[in-house]
């Protein structure tokens, strides 16, 4: 009924994605930036990365590139507010960053290692939804 | 010389040390109080571990990982000062007034057929109604234990964990349907020669709709399903004092388009009559009120749009298992929805005499939940 309950709501959506996002890209750097081996334990939780990684990434993709194109619910995978911000910061280059995010997917797919310049994309994305969510959580505080 | 990082690190261990200290030093708690206190120590403890583990994590210093281990102390504090805020503060002033809201919204999940627990009430708000979902808390005005007239916006505040954690049912169908309507308005606008100033408006609208209007609208429109005509009538109680009926803000939709979709799911529901009777009791409202509707108000909010969400979000209630208000009233079990609509009846009747009526149905809606 008040804003609060409304900024209760994306601050939840968008911290959700955030640490989402953000856990499989740490993941992901153990093993392809430092070269930690994996253990069996830990090889699990890396496949796990791998998949909610694409998963994201493609919706995150649709998200971007939906210039009246058909919406489809997948999109709602992003939260508007990440969208918005990633709208902001990629001005004039989200043609490439949206390239560099297929090509990023389909290392992901094809279960291949990720070199530097991956993460370097995947990174922008950590990055605008922790902005995100800390937005959010100061319009909660008040702060 | 250990890291910046490190060392906050070590400051979010000890403050969330503190606060579960404080947790686990609370006795003889309420039976709901008790599960929310149990519920929040556990996750507390989680987090705690988390921040361990991460203390102890031999790559937290590296560079290429340190940003994304920030980020992730980040989400962990956020944590923990929710949890200070709101678990922590009802917690330990537990007031007879926030355990007598917190069983009357226990109450209220039973009787809409809400099956997650209930969420634990406090009254506690210096900003009217607030959901925090995240924390399974709603916060209330602080003399919402003493009056019935705004109880259906605690309806609505339920309605917002219902948005939030199914979201794939209730949040999802409505994007869609907004999207696929904003696209269409754009497509004809595009068709018939529309300026750019004029499509511009239809994607601004189209952004307020998607970011948190659609929100509202549905929590609105759920909390309907439940609670019947007295939703409308308190809509119309609180847009009273808040002024011009068309204004509207980032997070909410104006109060007059809240009453046509709330009007949307009574037609749905088979209660046309009370429609009819709430958009009178608008029509003597704006009669008193100097505002009128800004330029451009009706193709800001399309009736046939809020039709298509109305359907959506009814469609949902009931595949969901939710009563709705004309199941509950025939259920003698539903004691509070049929106090709210009785108190409604009453204020309608006679306000000079409600103060009386409203005390005695308190009084009994305490004794049959077991409150002193």
């Amino acid at each position: 009924m008040s804003d609060l309950s409304i900024i209760a709501h994306d601050y939840e959506l968008n911290a959700e994605f955030a640490r989402k996002f953000n856990e499989a890209v740490l993941n992901l750097k153990r093993v392809y930036l430092l070269r930690r081996a994996a253990t069996p334990d830990t090889q699990a939780n890396v496949g796990k990365s791998r998949n909610d990684l694409r998963q994201l990434l493609e919706s995150l993709i649709s998200a971007l590139e939906d210039q009246g194109k058909t919406w489809t619910a997948d999109q709602a995978q992003v939260p508007a507010d990440v969208l918005e911000r990633l709208h902001k910061r990629l001005k004039g280059e989200l043609p490439e960053t949206i390239l560099e995010f297929r090509r990023v997917t389909e290392i992901l797919t094809k279960g291949a290692a990720l070199d530097e310049a991956a993460f370097a994309a995947l990174d922008r994305v950590c990055e605008a939804a922790d902005a995100t969510a800390s937005a959010a959580f100061r319009r909660l505080r008040r702060i | 010389m250990p890291s910046l990082l490190h060392s906050l690190l070590l400051d979010l261990k000890r403050r969330g040390e503190g606060v579960l200290r404080e947790l686990n030093a609370m006795q003889s708690l309420s039976p709901n109080f008790e599960a929310h206190r149990t519920s929040v120590v556990s996750r507390l403890e989680r987090t705690l571990l988390v921040v361990d583990r991460l203390l102890k994590d031999p790559d937290l210093a590296n560079p290429k990982l340190e940003p994304n281990f920030f980020m992730d102390f980040k989400r962990l504090s956020e944590l923990v000062l929710n949890v200070e805020d709101s678990s922590l503060l009802i917690l330990k002033r537990c007031s007879q007034e926030d355990r007598f809201l917190s069983a009357l919204l226990q109450q209220i999940c039973r009787e809409v057929g809400y099956k997650d627990p209930a969420p634990l009430c406090g009254a506690l708000s210096f900003q009217y109604f607030q959901a925090l979902m995240g924390m399974d808390i709603i916060m209330t005005p602080q003399t919402q234990a003493s009056e019935l007239l705004a109880l259906p916006d605690l309806y609505h505040e339920l309605a917002h964990f219902v948005l939030f954690r199914r979201r794939s049912d209730f949040e999802v169908p409505l994007l869609g349907l907004i999207h696929k309507f904003f696209a269409d308005a754009i497509r004809k606008g595009k068709q018939q020669g529309l300026p750019k100033a004029s499509l511009e408006i239809i994607r601004d609208n189209h952004a307020l709709w998607t970011s948190s209007w659609h929100v509202e609208f549905a929590c609105d429109m759920v909390a309907t399903y439940w609670c019947g005509p007295s939703y409308g009538l308190a809509n119309l109680r609180l847009s009273a004092t808040r002024g011009d009926p068309y204004q509207d803000s980032a997070t909410h939709p104006a109060d007059d388009a809240r009453r046509a979709g709330i009007e949307c799911i009574l037609k749905l529901a088979g209660d046309s009559k009370a429609a009819s009777e709430i958009d009178r009791a608008w029509l003597d409202l704006k009669r008193l009120s100097p505002s009128v509707q800004p330029p451009g108000y009706a193709k800001r909010y399309s009736t046939r749009l809020l039709e298509k969400l109305a359907e959506s979000i009814y469609t949902a209630c009931s595949k969901a298992g939710f009563k709705r208000f004309a199941d509950q009233r025939t259920q003698a079990s539903a004691v509070v929805c049929r106090t709210v609509s009785e108190a409604w009846d009453a204020f309608q009747r006679d306000a000079t005499t409600f103060p009386a009526f409203e005390s005695s149905a308190i009084a009994k809606l305490k004794k049959q939940l077991s409150l002193p």
